[in-house]
């Protein structure tokens, strides 16, 4: 049985472009244009995955608002922003509200196809709780590919995905430096620019430092990329 | 600098317009003055036909013996004394009864118009017996001078002038003098006083004998009676003083001695006229004094004083035109008023009145009434000017105020920080409109602002949603028409695509710059290793141009966030590197001084003008007219740098560079820490 998404954007052309492109790899897609509508949707029929666009219609703010409301509903349930207001996810809560990932317009839409079958995989396998299948150990680091578990120091990292995939591409050479375009590509968005990673390294760091805060093995190298030091 | 000079100077100049008020006074306090002159000239005026009304008429007071008995001494109990006893012609007066009421005293008590100061005195006492007029003259007179042998004028020493009217309306004269004390010599004489008539010898009739005193001298004179067909004699003493004969004064007694001419002046001589006299004491007006004068220039009789040396200056010309019938009064501003009138007998004029008062009160009144309110004058016109004062100044801290406001309602960006300007809004007057007007502008300023600020990220916003429709689009295309997939029309609309997704990559980027830079979390990096280090790596990407860094060398400490470092050097190299040509050499330089640390990247390159530098850290201002090829320019570059330079609390700047020309940034930021350098290399 075809897994179903729900996609809420409210403008029709990429609303129906996304849908189309979604359905083409097998999926079921419900699309909405608003945030009652899509709300309504899901009291009726939960689906496995929901793409939400930010602004939503008048609501600046209405992705964030469902976001919220959704996860009040099913905490687990996987969402992924679909939207050009990257910086102010990072900004206001995006990250905080518990969304899986997000992508930045314009989409690739190999890549979010990518995206949402990781993410539904994920979902099914945390629903399964499956052990890993493909476990790596960097030092204290250990990463868990297949159900994109983190840990540091043995304690659970929660890492969305874009941010989850920086981190592998920053220690598949633990000590060498990881150049923006490696960590750009390993973030399998539309367009990423130098300013995105950034962005996401800040995210991994800050997410490290809450579990320890001298946490600093993240280190720049200035006009090149990143580097993640050893001990 | 040219000096300036503020509302508060500007005001206290103007304010020196006070000083007229005290002018204005002044004149006024002279106008009353004029005034006040013309009043007591007037006044005096009258006063003066008064007097002239009441002598009107009385024709017998002024006839040549008018008024004036043969004894002019009846009145004043000075009659002659009938002589039981003859007298003897010894110049001693000894054995005269001496009973005042025969005794008049003459003096130059009047005669404030003579030119000398000295007193002139004696005393007159008459006797009669046998027809013989004994005359007996004690005079007091301080240098006694006898008359040379050798002149032959009679007036060149002292003397004693004798008048007697004769039957045919003439007076005959004589002059009494001697060369020594002892027997005196008569002379008959003309007119002038001078000479003596016929051949020259003394008149036999006339006996005397002079003696010398202490305090001058003693005469004894007989004179028959009949050489007096008038039964009118008058008496007169000259002083002479000097040897040269000068006239000093004279003074006598009906029918007087007169017209001595010294020095062209014309010498008055008192008459005593006891019946004006009396007639005047009833007319008395105090601080003035009334003369009577009758044609021939005489004084008859005058009553009053007014003080010495203020003799009005025009009293010749007021009694020259009382005698000629008018009258007259002198000219207000002199130290004394006088009026005349003339004093008529029927048409005929016989007389004048001569009023003169002193002005000295009315002529001190403007400097009286000044001094008086100075001191009101100064307090007012300090008041006035302390007022101007203040006004000025509240009136430029007012206009400090709001043109500080207004300097400091938009920032050195052009950002507006208060659309309401505090000063002076309240207030009802210019200033109030001004800073209402004002605080309108600043509102609308910033709505235009805030739409300026806002254009990148409409623009992200509306460009993004067909971006993302034609993008969609095409890989719909390509998956539904695998065919197309290799179209060079289709890489080409994803080549726009993916070039049209990078301007709305920097657009978010600049549009939500402000708010991620509030977000940043700081830390202490060393800047001297961060640019090292990212020249160092840049330069390793970049073989097209060569890059130069000084003064990287020892640890620079600056409070910031790494990766916003790093965007700034993005932004300045990729600024350096667009802006000069291949293969030319792109210096950075780091240098500290006083807590600042400035970052200057410099390249070769035109001279940018004036305009472009004062732009070109504006948001979407591009210096480069479309010259450059790759790459997307909208202008934000430089624009990132200033906002990550101002969020740390620094300064961004452009100068030239010199040899070889070009332009040079700079960024100043504020030192944490100085050290040297650590271990080398520590970045790597």
């Amino acid at each position: 049985m075809p897994q179903t998404i729900s996609l809420v954007e409210d403008e029709p052309d990429q609303r129906s472009n996304c849908a189309d492109a979604l359905r083409a790899h097998g999926y079921r897609v419900a699309a909405h244009a608003g945030r009652a509508e899509a709300l309504t949707a899901f009291e009726r029929s939960r689906p496995d995955l929901t793409i939400l666009d930010i602004i939503l219609g008048d609501e600046v703010n209405g992705g964030f608002d469902l976001c919220r409301e959704l996860l009040a509903r099913v905490p687990d349930h996987p969402i992924i922003f679909l939207t050009t207001r990257v910086d102010e996810i990072s900004q206001v809560s995006g990250l905080t509200l518990g969304a899986w990932d997000y992508l930045p317009k314009p989409v690739s839409l190999r890549v979010l196809a990518e995206k949402v079958a990781i993410l539904l995989r994920l979902a099914g396998k945390a629903a399964r709780s499956d052990p890993g299948d493909s476990l790596r150990r960097v030092g204290e680091l250990a990463l868990d590919g297949g159900r994109m578990r983190v840990h540091w120091r043995e304690r659970a990292l929660e890492l969305t995905l874009t941010e989850f995939r920086i981190l592998e591409a920053l220690v598949t050479r633990p000590g060498h430096v990881a150049t923006y375009e490696q960590l750009m590509e390993s973030a399998q968005q539309g367009v990423v620019t130098r300013n995105t990673v950034n962005t996401h390294i800040l995210h991994l760091r800050k997410k490290f430092k809450t579990l320890d805060s001298d946490f600093d093995r993240i280190g720049n190298e200035y006009a090149l990329g990143y580097r993640w030091r050893d001990e | 600098m040219t000096s300036r000079l503020g509302i508060v100077g500007k005001l206290m100049i103007v304010s020196v317009v006070l000083l007229t008020i005290p002018l204005l006074t002044l004149r006024y306090l002279h106008e009353m003055h004029d005034f006040v002159l013309k009043g007591q000239q007037t006044a005096l005026q009258l006063a003066a036909q008064a007097v002239a009304t009441v002598l009107h008429g009385r024709e017998d007071l002024f006839a040549e013996s008018g008024g004036l008995p043969f004894s002019p001494f009846e009145d004043q109990s000075c009659s002659p004394l009938p002589l039981e006893a003859p007298v003897r012609i010894d110049g001693n007066g000894r054995d005269w009864i001496r009973d005042p009421k025969h005794t008049c005293r003459y003096q130059r008590a009047l005669s404030a118009w003579d030119n000398t100061g000295d007193s002139l005195a004696f005393d007159l006492t008459l006797g009669q017996r046998d027809q013989q007029l004994y005359v007996l003259f004690q005079v007091y007179d301080d240098a006694v001078q006898f008359r040379h042998p050798r002149h032959r004028n009679l007036d060149g020493s002292d003397h004693i002038r004798i008048t007697i009217p004769a039957a045919d309306g003439e007076d005959r004269r004589y002059v009494v003098t001697t060369g020594e004390p002892g027997p005196v010599s008569a002379y008959e004489v003309g007119k002038s006083w001078r000479y003596a008539l016929g051949d020259g010898l003394p008149v036999r009739d006339m006996q005397g004998v002079l003696t010398q005193g202490q305090d001058g001298y003693t005469l004894e004179m007989r004179i028959p009676l009949e050489l007096l067909p008038q039964k009118k004699i008058g008496f007169a003493v000259a002083d002479v003083d000097t040897e040269a004969g000068e006239l000093k004064s004279v003074v006598g007694v009906f029918p007087g001695v007169f017209a001595m001419d010294v020095s062209s002046q014309i010498h008055l001589v008192l008459l005593e006229s006891p019946e004006i006299d009396r007639i005047l004491r009833s007319l008395e007006l105090p601080g003035a004094r009334i003369s009577v004068i009758d044609r021939r220039r005489r004084v008859r009789s005058e009553l009053g004083t007014v003080p010495d040396a203020q003799t009005d200056p025009h009293r010749g010309r007021l009694i020259d035109a009382a005698l000629r019938g008018g009258v007259g009064a002198s000219e207000s501003g002199q130290r004394t008023t006088a009026a005349s009138s003339p004093i008529r007998v029927g048409e005929r004029v016989v007389g004048a009145v001569l009023i003169e008062q002193a002005n000295d009160q009315i002529l001190a009144l403007p400097r009286l009434a000044l001094l008086r309110e100075r001191n009101a004058l100064i307090i007012a016109c300090v008041l006035i000017a302390g007022a101007f004062w203040l006004f000025a100044s509240r009136l430029a801290w007012r206009i400090h105020r709001l043109s500080e406001e207004a300097g400091h309602a938009i920032d050195p960006n052009g950002r507006v920080k208060s659309t309401a300007l505090d000063a002076d809004c309240r207030a009802g007057d210019e200033l109030g409109d001004l800073s209402r007007a004002v605080s309108g502008l600043l509102a609308r300023l910033a709505r235009y602002t805030t739409f300026l600020e806002r254009v990148p990220a409409t623009l992200r916003h509306e460009l993004s949603n067909p971006l993302n429709s034609v993008s969609m689009s095409l890989q719909n295309l390509v998956f539904e028409q695998p065919d197309v997939g290799e179209s060079k029309y289709l890489k080409s609309a994803e080549r726009g695509v993916a070039r049209i997704g990078e301007i709305v990559q920097s657009l978010t980027e600049a549009a939500s710059l402000e708010e991620a830079l509030r977000h940043d979390e700081l830390e202490l990096i060393d800047l001297a290793a961060v640019v090292r280090g990212y020249v160092e790596n840049f330069a390793a990407g970049c073989p097209q141009r060569r890059f130069a860094l000084h003064g990287a060398h020892e640890v620079i400490e600056v409070l910031a966030s790494g990766f916003r470092i790093e965007q700034l050097l993005d932004k300045l190299v990729d600024n350096a590197v667009s802006s000069s040509a291949e293969g030319s050499e792109i210096r950075l330089g780091l240098s500290h001084v006083e807590g600042r640390v400035s970052l200057r990247v410099g390249n070769e390159g035109p001279p940018i003008g004036k305009e472009v530098k004062e732009q070109m850290f504006e948001s979407m201002f591009s210096g480069r007219d479309g010259r450059s090829g790759g790459g997307v320019h909208m202008g934000l570059g430089l624009y990132v740098v200033r906002e990550i330079v101002e969020s740390l609390g620094g300064r961004v700047g452009v100068e030239e560079q010199e040899d070889p020309d070009g332009v040079v940034i700079w960024v100043e930021l504020s030192v944490l820490g100085l050290g040297s350098r650590r271990e080398e290399g520590s970045w790597r």
